[in-house]
């Protein structure tokens, strides 16, 4: 299931946390009353810790990505 | 497609230029005639969201985005898209998507799906699931659209076998039913090399439609059953049109 935007999506996430300097685990939701309970505006979309990272608009490329983890990852150290 | 390749068939078919090549001479104008009696009969507001569902190369949500409609088009065919995109504006906007996911949540006050883009699944669990996705994406009181074949009338055609011409390449097509889809079988040679699709289709009928919209939390409002939207008759109504309500 899925096309080339959650293709693309899912390849710069796994390449942007290869370069991101925290332990994470990517998990792939597809179950739709689960995707319905996060309460996005649209999918795909990346939630990182409860948070939305990601929801709406173009893809992000790989770089953007590891800017937005690093920065919601440096957040989640202060908070 | 080579026959080893075991993809789904709408992921190989819709990709192919032999499909524009195939359907090149497809009815427009009884198409828009289609979407102006719906307009009259649904009356959109001016900027309604509207979401083109399987929108193909984006003919008809280009002309939905002309009568002042803010509309999407999603299909899962990426090259179909990518031609689409030629036709963005302010109000039309084209991505690639597969209908068993939700897209824009509670966004859409109207998602139409036309000209039989559905029942393409294995299962009813994913024909559910696609109209679970389309209710997630109306808003409250938001309209979906589907426009599919009479599965009664469509039994009575077949078998079918012709041929085609067309741009020099000779299209054998043949219809069955196996009771529960619809294949029509289309096999030609080009350039040397012989190619095989098929296009494989739920034979749902008006009670099997209205189970699946049941469980997907979608009311049924109107069946037509035709696109000048006469009253569906089970036994002599080439198409089963439903407008349905997102159930509160």
């Amino acid at each position: 299931m899925g096309d080339a935007r959650y293709r693309r999506i899912k390849s710069n996430l796994t390449e942007a946390l290869q370069h991101t300097p925290v332990a994470a685990r990517m998990e792939e939701v597809m179950d739709l009353e689960s995707i319905l309970g996060y309460n996005v505006s649209s999918v795909p979309a990346i939630i990182v810790e409860d948070k939305i990272l990601f929801e709406y608009g173009d893809i992000p490329s790989a770089e953007q990505l590891e800017s937005m983890l690093r920065a919601a990852f440096s957040e989640e150290a202060h908070s | 497609m080579d026959s080893e390749n075991t993809a789904a068939w709408y992921e190989d078919w819709f990709d192919s230029p032999y499909y524009s090549i195939l359907y090149q001479n497809r009815d427009e104008t009884e198409a828009r005639q289609f979407i102006d009696a719906l307009l009259a009969n649904l009356q959109p507001p001016p900027s309604a969201r509207v979401l083109d569902l399987a929108c193909g190369k984006g003919r008809f949500s280009k002309y939905l985005a002309e009568k002042g409609f803010d509309v999407t088009g999603l299909d899962l065919s990426f090259n179909s898209i990518q031609y689409a995109r030629q036709f963005e504006s302010d109000s039309l906007a084209f991505y690639t998507h597969d209908m068993r996911l939700p897209y824009r949540m509670r966004y859409y006050n109207y998602i139409f799906s036309f000209f039989t883009s559905f029942g393409y699944f294995d299962t009813d669990r994913d024909h559910i699931r696609t109209l679970k996705s389309i209710r997630a994406g109306l808003r409250a009181g938001g309209i979906f659209v589907l426009d599919f074949f009479n599965a009664r009338y469509v039994r009575k055609g077949l078998p079918m076998q012709e041929e085609k011409e067309l741009e020099g390449i000779r299209f054998q097509i043949s219809k069955t039913e196996d009771g529960r889809f619809v294949t029509k079988s289309i096999q030609f040679e080009d350039a040397g090399r012989a190619y095989r699709f098929e296009e494989r289709v739920r034979l749902y009928e008006q009670s099997d439609l209205e189970r699946l919209f049941h469980a997907a939390g979608l009311e049924i409002t109107d069946v037509y059953g035709d696109y000048t939207l006469q009253s569906f008759d089970l036994q002599s109504s080439p198409r089963i049109i439903l407008v349905a309500r997102a159930i509160v």
